[in-house]
């Protein structure tokens, strides 16, 4: 890397992260005023209770995207601590949000050792595998089934989550692109999420795995075990 | 109104200040907003308060050293801290200066609304 390639990268994360913080500043005040006419309007008119409705939805959504772009562009180092991985799937699980035709199945391995790692990294790392997985499910009005194990390696170094789909999986041509920024299979995407997980995941020493064939797609993360 | 239920604000932005204050006085919550660190100290000095509802990034003094000055003066009061971007290390500063959670801009007011409830009953 030459040092004007550098140069430009520092200037334009620090670009990014001023603009994301302005706009992050903004889309609050949007929403916080949004909560504010839920709170005052007639809840009973069924085109108010939409608008506010799509009001919200789009704050998420933008807010949603400046998180990716923020994640993608400034790799920050990982503030590590002891992690149960169960506990980072189990939260991610919680906060999952998919259709009733998605059946969701953990199948977690009791007592694996603690990991070292960054909360916020790799748990922004199994929801964005999650949210794909249900995605890839979603637009099928039969549904699917989200199965997430956990476990450790054979020789007990490394802790493994996999999240697998019963999606139709992605085609053969595709798969090798699936770490490029921006590359996206989905009308709405932008093509962040596999990106992100992956880079989370390596900066903890590990690596990301996908498999698919026309049956589903199943993610495999392999994370390093702490040294305690 | 009982100091319980209210709530110092603290935003270097103005519309997210009133914006916020307009959400809690709906719901019955007395608010006083302040644009700073140190104008929050000086609000503080004048009156008392149950919360402090406090961005994490503001200029002349940000959020965990205005709450280490607040709480000198008043060792009991509870603080939410907002950010529109932090990193972890500054996260876990907050969280280690006492406040009781961290949210992230724009704000889950569910999450916000459960949280002052649960510290201004």
């Amino acid at each position: 890397m030459t040092g004007d390639q550098l140069s430009g990268d520092i200037k334009l994360g620090s670009l990014l992260r001023k603009v994301g913080h302005l706009l992050r500043n903004k889309l609050a005040v949007l929403g916080n005023s949004t909560y504010y006419l839920r709170l005052r309007l007639d809840d009973t008119d069924e085109k108010v209770t939409r608008h506010l409705s799509l009001m919200e939805g789009e704050v998420a959504v933008a807010s949603a995207v400046i998180a990716d772009l923020m994640d993608v562009v400034m790799v920050k180092e990982p503030v590590r601590r002891p992690l149960d991985v169960n506990q980072i799937v189990g939260d991610a699980l919680s906060e999952l949000a998919h259709p009733d035709a998605v059946e969701v199945v953990a199948e977690l391995r009791p007592g694996l050792p603690l990991i070292d790692a960054d909360q916020a990294q790799i748990g922004r790392a199994v929801e964005k595998l999650l949210v794909n997985a249900v995605e890839a499910m979603s637009s099928s009005p039969a549904g699917g089934r989200l199965t997430v194990c956990t476990g450790l390696s054979d020789d007990g170094r490394m802790v493994w989550v996999t999240i697998s789909d019963t999606g139709s999986g992605i085609p053969a041509e595709d798969l090798d692109r699936l770490f490029d920024p921006l590359f996206t299979t989905k009308p709405q995407g932008f093509g962040l999420g596999l990106p992100i997980a992956c880079g989370f995941v390596e900066c903890h020493g590990g690596h990301l795995e996908v498999q698919s064939s026309p049956e589903g797609t199943t993610c495999t993360v392999m994370l390093p075990c702490g040294d305690r | 109104m009982s100091a319980e239920r209210s709530i110092l604000i603290v935003d270097d932005d103005d519309a997210i200040c009133e914006t916020l204050s307009d959400v809690l006085e709906a719901l019955g919550y007395h608010t006083v907003v302040a644009g700073d660190g140190e104008e929050a100290v000086a609000c503080i000095q004048k009156e008392n308060f149950g919360l402090v509802l406090m961005d994490l990034r503001m200029p002349k003094m940000d959020g965990v050293q205005a709450y280490h000055e607040i709480r000198k003066r008043r060792p009991a009061i509870e603080a939410i801290m907002m950010t529109a971007y932090a990193t972890s290390d500054l996260v876990q500063e907050a969280l280690q200066a006492g406040a009781r959670e961290v949210l992230s801009k724009p704000l889950a007011m569910d999450r916000l609304l459960n949280l002052i409830a649960a510290v201004c009953p």
